[in-house]
């Protein structure tokens, strides 16, 4: 059996420097594949403004300190742009999508306000305008109207409050005065609240779980190379093995063992590169939890390899030629990625397709790699790729008995 | 050494391809097995190499039952498939480290079977650019690595030219008078020549032939 083994090794050895030159190829593609779509990601939430038209009686006294104190509001992230249009120009720009909604400050609003009374804003938009939901573009709709309505009506309360007591200029400075300090404190709520994200699946901000997909994406392509070499179609060498006494499980360990080795060794490179640039430079994850060493990195990982190595075998195991059997993998390994969110966030699919890809073994994979990131538990993932490399490796040794038995016929 | 087999039949599901075959051979001798493709002959041969298992029979070397001894059996029986029993990307030596120790490696190259068989002409040739014929010599080579008394080929010329069909003659020739038994499958004619016994599998049935060097009467028979 040792004799097989080392044999086995030294087939995947002869191969390895192109097996290490097509993981750096796909490496760098994917690399460079992650980096652009987190730069558009990150590019997108920038640009991700929300239009609005302010028509009708917008000049009027004081009701700039409302458009201002929308801007307090807004002033993390400077998503809400209130563009001064009339309602004409409002109403083409929202039929052409530029604008997500216009609202109309009525006439004598202002002069309404200054006794007490706030005339209903109008509010116009249409079901497909700008990309934002219904829900949102009510919420949006109310701060902008309370906010003008409110900061008009505060004023004018503190004009009256003190006009009583005092003369003209001097009530009015105050009025100024306490006005600002009233959008500044009341009205600007921008410390009021603040945002922290959980991440869009498994606690992982969009770059780290889009990291976690395409490295499983990144393993299982480069088990592809190995197909050349695990793909039998004579069965000979394994009749005679196994009438010297190897029986078919002991080949397909001792195949397993050597297509694993091979993957490690060709992992760890990469491996040790990835999390040494982790722990020096900022990778653009947010949640990344670097871990002490590359080599914790490194050992937390293996039974994502392990998986991916039975999973290979059993491909080569079933399949009887080069073509059909790098078909197949290709093809697997895409659908399976695709399937388990590897490609694009899971949120996106179907509920059903979440819950199938919480138990497929890249799904896990994924789980997995991103447990490792933010430093969560490993322990059951771990457990389950080293279920699912069970059972492919089991897959794989029965297809060896079934084709020794087939062929002998 | 004598080679019994005794009622020995094989079905796959319902069909029956071997028969209540019996055969009994001695040292120095060559036995050849005849009959039209698909007959079961190449079943046969695995069957007795411990491939496979048969259905019921049995069979003995010097007495000692080899299917319940898979590991005196693979000592006592040396076995060539019909294919390349050999890891293509791999050179001729490596092939042969499967079987043999270094020292033996060594020892057969330079005045044993391995130098017979002249292996060390292409011994570090990788398998996937050697010839048939070098292949198969590779594989009688790494079949014979311990010195089995028993010999099973199945089809050991098929595809070869003429100056390796006489080269693996002369080695089989070699291999039966130094007192070893062969039991061989062929279709060619300077391999029945080669054979002491002939047996004819027809309808799963192992029959007697007497060979005459007459390939018509043979066709005939088949």
């Amino acid at each position: 059996m040792s004799r097989y083994l080392l044999l086995q090794l030294k087939r995947i050895f002869r191969i390895l420097p192109l097996l290490l030159c097509v993981a750096l190829v796909l490496t760098i593609s994917l690399t460079c594949v992650f980096s652009n779509v987190i730069e558009f990601n990150n590019s997108g939430t920038e640009n991700a403004r929300f239009r609005f038209g302010l028509c009708g009686e917008i000049e009027g006294t004081y009701l700039d300190i409302g458009l201002t104190a929308i801007k307090q509001i807004d002033d993390l992230k400077d998503t809400l742009v209130l563009e001064k249009m009339t309602e004409e120009e409002a109403a083409k720009a929202v039929k052409a999508n530029e604008i997500s909604a216009y609202v109309v400050i009525p006439e004598n609003f202002a002069h309404e306000a200054y006794y007490g009374n706030i005339l209903p804003i109008k509010y116009v938009t249409d079901n497909d305008s700008a990309g934002i939901t219904p829900f949102l573009k009510d919420e949006l709709t109310e701060i902008i109207s309370n906010a003008i309505a409110y900061g008009l009506q505060s004023v004018y309360g503190t004009y009256h409050a003190t006009s009583d007591y005092m003369d003209y200029d001097s009530s009015t400075e105050l009025m100024n005065d306490m006005s600002i300090e009233y959008v500044e404190y009341i009205i600007g709520r921008a410390d009021v609240y603040s945002v922290t994200e959980l991440g869009i699946s498994d606690n992982l901000d969009f770059a780290g779980y889009f990291f976690c997909g395409i490295s499983v994406l990144l393993l299982m392509l480069i088990s592809l190379p190995f197909t050349s070499v695990c793909i039998r179609w004579d069965d000979s060498l394994l009749r005679v093995l196994s009438s010297q006494g190897l029986s078919p499980l002991r080949q397909t360990l001792c195949e397993y063992c050597s297509l694993s080795a091979g993957m490690i060794i060709i992992y760890t490179p990469l491996c040790l590169c990835i999390a040494s640039s982790a722990l020096v430079t900022d990778i653009g994850i947010d949640t990344l939890i670097t871990t002490d060493s590359p080599l914790t990195a490194f050992m937390q990982s293996l039974p994502v390899i392990l998986m991916i190595s039975a999973l290979t075998l059993f491909i080569c195991e079933v399949s009887r030629e080069l073509i059909s059997g790098v078909l197949a993998h290709f093809f697997l390994t895409i659908s399976l990625c695709y399937v388990s969110g590897c490609l694009y966030p899971i949120f996106v699919f179907p509920e059903s397709v979440q819950k199938l890809a919480a138990l497929l073994p890249t799904g896990i994979a994924r789980s997995h790699i991103g447990n490792c990131i933010t430093q969560d538990e490993t322990l059951g993932t771990a457990l389950g790729l080293l279920i699912y490399c069970g059972v492919f490796f089991a897959l794989a040794w029965g297809a060896r008995v079934y084709r020794l038995r087939k062929s002998r016929r | 050494m004598k080679l019994e087999i005794r009622n020995l039949n094989k079905c796959f599901k319902k069909k029956q391809v071997l028969k209540d075959i019996n055969l009994t051979a001695e040292s120095g001798k060559c036995i050849g097995i005849l009959g039209s493709n698909g007959c079961g002959k190449s079943t046969l041969l695995s069957i007795l190499a411990g491939v496979q298992k048969c259905t019921e029979g049995e069979f003995f070397c010097d007495g000692k039952d080899m299917f319940r001894n898979p590991r005196l059996r693979s000592e006592l029986i040396g076995y060539v498939p019909q294919g390349t029993p050999l890891i293509e990307e791999l050179s001729a030596k490596d092939n042969l480290l499967l079987w043999y120790s270094r020292e033996e490696l060594e020892k057969e190259l330079s005045q044993g079977v391995l130098q017979l068989l002249g292996i060390d002409e292409f011994l570090r040739v990788p398998v996937s650019k050697m010839s048939g014929g070098m292949k198969k010599r590779l594989s009688i080579g790494c079949a014979v690595s311990k010195h089995p008394p028993v010999l099973l080929l199945d089809e050991p010329s098929a595809a070869l030219d003429l100056a390796c069909k006489k080269d693996i003659a002369a080695y089989l020739n070699e291999y039966k008078k130094s007192g070893g038994l062969l039991l061989l499958t062929t279709h060619d004619s300077m391999e029945l020549e080669l054979c002491d016994q002939w047996y004819i599998i027809k309808d799963g049935v192992l029959v007697s032939y007497e060979y005459d060097g007459n390939t018509d009467n043979l066709l005939n028979n088949l």
